[in-house]
């Protein structure tokens, strides 16, 4: 799931919504979400609440707005970390330990909530990172009542901080997110085709991504135009 | 002689540290000695903040110990320019290697702040200057420890520690009440007079209402009237890990002097004490030492002391020596009275209405309240307002309300509009067309629609197997409906809330 830029050795592995692009604040598309995007560039610049726990439906950007901190303040050479707690092999005793970097981004709280190991070195994490003035953010894909959290004292210390719920993106928005999507791919997308995607395709923006993936690499094997004719044979719909 | 001292120190670390620490941070320093002064250099701000804050203490006893001409300096810097240029440019970029993999053998992404490339541009010297300030010096001498280290500092001759006491917790901004008015009196006692009937006060209840805020309270107040005195606050992890230390590296006298010389040891949240033999073992006799020397001791815990699980008898006896208080979850009153004194530290002004509203939704706990106020205050502060409304504070919470909300799914939205309706789930979705049932069943599957990212056909399928150009349909259908009909809007609307949209 990672990718680093300096030192090399590390290979680029694909994004949860299937971008080829690097995640950015500039690719993200923010709909309803812009006052959210503007709270994490304050995270970034350390003018905001120190902790901040992002959610949001799978596909609806939590990873990508992680790895854009993440790649801001590392483009500002700031001692950061990125962490997926779904992908990344750490052991939870190690989580102490990143309570040496300044910035820590850590992804897919979900995957370990309802764990009491990993529950547990996540408090001692978040006490850590208080009494150090270091700045934690928090991405999980589930709502907080959907995570079988059991620590009270963790509990209370999520809600400690800043919640930010990101909200779907609107069906005209997501039409035009496919055509951008696909026009940074030198595909054209019509606007009815983008819809016809959108009618038959799971509707998070991640899901779409799967589908613009999967169209891509199909045009591209058959050097052919995207069409209705083409998608709903590549599709089987 | 800076080889002899610092190999002699790598021995000792070598044998101590696991290989993966050892190898990952310590072989990494580069030494330079001159005159009486040892210098280590480490190639980028965050192994020098690594090793500051995780190895300098004990390299500092080494090189102390090790000394054989008495006094050394000792000093942690980054590696400048020239060295880089010198020495480091072709090593830099397998140091490096190895520090990112260590850390990326996770999977990680990690950015430590120097660059990868050999040449050093001038933004590079730059970050240099500026982090060499952050260089610490360490002055150690076998015969007279003048050690300044991250926790201990030798104060003529007595050990001084680091309080760990956060400023910010003050009698002045802790608001009492009924709830917590108990514990509130009984720190004010301790801070009157320490030492005697209250030792220890054992503060005890659900997380998040105040008790490590009146543990600080009472450090705070107690170095305000006398700043000489000696004052730890620490986590119970910390204890833990600072005794697990000790036995590593040999030196739990030392741990033993640090804990026991203190004129007031407060530990919060002793429940994690429970089922770590070896940590209640050194507590207890901590505990005691402290108390015969009529030395403060204040604990807090998220229960009762009999309840802690796996906590030894002798120390649930003991925490109960003294006074232990309970801590309630605050009333409405207390609740609304915390929340206009957090505003006015934030600059807001904080009307009652939007008070008693965000009260009377967050009801559990102090930190929860204040993850609301911190959500109103991170709007008002992107929007530049200082006057905040009802209206303002519901759409500010929307999120932190909306994250304690289910995940919505198509079977609660047939749920509630079945209820709504007065119909059973299975008329929702049956095959019949009265329109007692389509008025209904569209609603449904537009909310499905637009509250969850199910596909059309998933959609169509959870609604008796039909078609996605019905839910299509549906969709146009309350649209219209919407824009003409006031009544069904609301009703659209009202649904929508129910089910949390």
């Amino acid at each position: 799931m990672g990718k680093i830029t300096s030192p090399p050795g590390w290979q680029q592995l694909p994004l949860d919504i299937g971008l080829a692009k690097q995640p950015s604040f500039d690719n993200y598309i923010a709909g309803r979400n812009r006052l959210h995007v503007l709270q994490l560039q304050a995270w970034c610049a350390g003018t905001s609440e120190p902790v901040i726990l992002l959610l949001g439906s799978r596909g609806e950007g939590v990873s990508h707005l992680l790895q854009s901190c993440y790649h801001v303040l590392e483009q500002g050479q700031q001692p950061v970390v990125y962490l997926s707690l779904a992908h990344d092999s750490l052991e939870p005793e190690q989580l102490v330990e990143l309570a040496v970097f300044d910035y820590l981004c850590l992804d897919d709280l979900q995957a370990v909530m309802g764990d009491p190991v990993w529950e547990r070195e996540l408090f001692h994490l978040f006490n850590l990172v208080r009494a150090q003035n270091s700045r934690l953010l928090l991405g999980g894909k589930e709502a907080l009542a959907d995570m079988p959290l059991n620590l009270p004292d963790l509990k209370s210390r999520l809600s400690w901080g800043l919640t930010l719920v990101l909200q779907p993106l609107s069906d005209q928005q997501k039409v035009s997110a496919l055509q951008t999507h696909a026009s940074e791919r030198g595909l054209e997308l019509s606007h009815d085709l983008a819809l016809y995607i959108l009618h038959r395709s799971g509707r998070s923006l991640g899901e779409l991504m799967v589908v613009l993936d999967q169209l891509d690499q199909a045009s591209m094997r058959t050097k052919r135009r995207l069409t209705l004719s083409f998608v709903r044979q590549e599709m089987g719909w | 002689m800076s080889d002899d001292l610092w190999n002699k120190c790598l021995a000792v670390l070598s044998a101590e540290l696991p290989a993966k620490e050892y190898n990952s941070w310590i072989i990494k320093l580069d030494s330079e000695f001159s005159g009486n002064s040892l210098r280590l250099k480490a190639s980028n701000r965050f192994v020098l903040d690594w090793v500051k804050r995780k190895y300098l203490e004990r390299i500092s006893e080494l090189v102390r110990d090790l000394a054989e001409d008495g006094f050394v300096e000792l000093e942690l810097c980054l590696l400048s320019a020239s060295d880089k240029q010198s020495s480091v440019k072709s090593t830099q970029s397998n140091k490096q290697q190895r520090l990112a993999q260590m850390l990326s053998k996770s999977g990680a992404k990690v950015s430590v702040q120097a660059k990868a490339g050999d040449s050093l541009s001038a933004q590079q010297s730059q970050v240099d200057e500026s982090v060499q300030a952050k260089t610490t010096k360490l002055a150690v001498s076998r015969s007279k420890p003048k050690a300044q280290r991250d926790r201990v500092k030798q104060v003529d001759g007595g050990v001084r520690h680091e309080s760990y006491i956060n400023p910010d917790y003050t009698f002045d901004n802790f608001v009492p009440g009924p709830s917590n008015e108990l514990a509130h009196s009984a720190a004010k006692q301790v801070i009157s007079n320490p030492g005697t009937d209250y030792n220890p006060l054992y503060i005890y209840g659900p997380t998040g209402l105040g008790k490590t805020h009146l543990m600080h309270a009472i450090g705070n107040h107690m170095l305000k009237s006398n700043p000489s005195a000696n004052i730890l606050y620490v986590h119970s992890e910390r204890f833990f890990q600072d005794m697990l230390k000790a036995i590593q590296s040999k030196s739990t006298n030392e741990f033993k002097r640090y804990y026991r010389s203190v004129d007031l040891l407060m530990i919060d949240d002793v429940q994690f004490f429970g089922g770590k033999k070896g940590t209640m073992d050194e507590f207890f006799h901590t505990f005691n030492a402290l108390l015969e020397g009529k030395q403060q001791i204040v604990l807090t815990s998220d229960r009762f002391a009999k309840d802690i699980e796996g906590l030894e008898d002798r120390l649930k006896s003991r925490f109960n020596w003294g006074l232990s208080v309970c801590i309630e979850p605050p009333e409405l009153e207390l609740r609304v009275a915390i929340l206009h004194k957090k505003a006015l530290l934030c600059n807001i002004k904080l009307d009652d209405e939007s008070a008693l509203f965000i009260a009377q939704r967050i009801r559990s706990n102090v930190r929860e309240l204040e993850g609301a106020l911190k959500a109103v205050v991170a709007k008002a502060n992107l929007k530049k307002r200082n006057q905040i409304n009802v209206a303002f504070v519901q759409d500010a919470l929307k999120d932190m309300l909306a994250s304690h909300d289910k995940q919505i799914s198509i079977d609660n939205i047939q749920r509630v509009v079945a209820e709504y309706y007065g119909l059973s789930i299975s008329d929702l979705v049956s095959k019949r067309r009265t329109s007692n049932l389509v008025k209904p069943r569209h609603i449904a599957m537009t909310l499905a629609k637009e509250l969850t990212n199910h596909s059309l056909p998933e959609i169509g399928r959870a609604f008796g197997g039909r078609d996605h150009s019905t839910v299509l349909h549906a969709n146009r259908k309350v649209d219209d409906l919407i824009r003409s009909n006031r009544e069904y809007a609301d009703s659209y609307k009202h649904l929508k809330r129910i089910i949390g949209g």
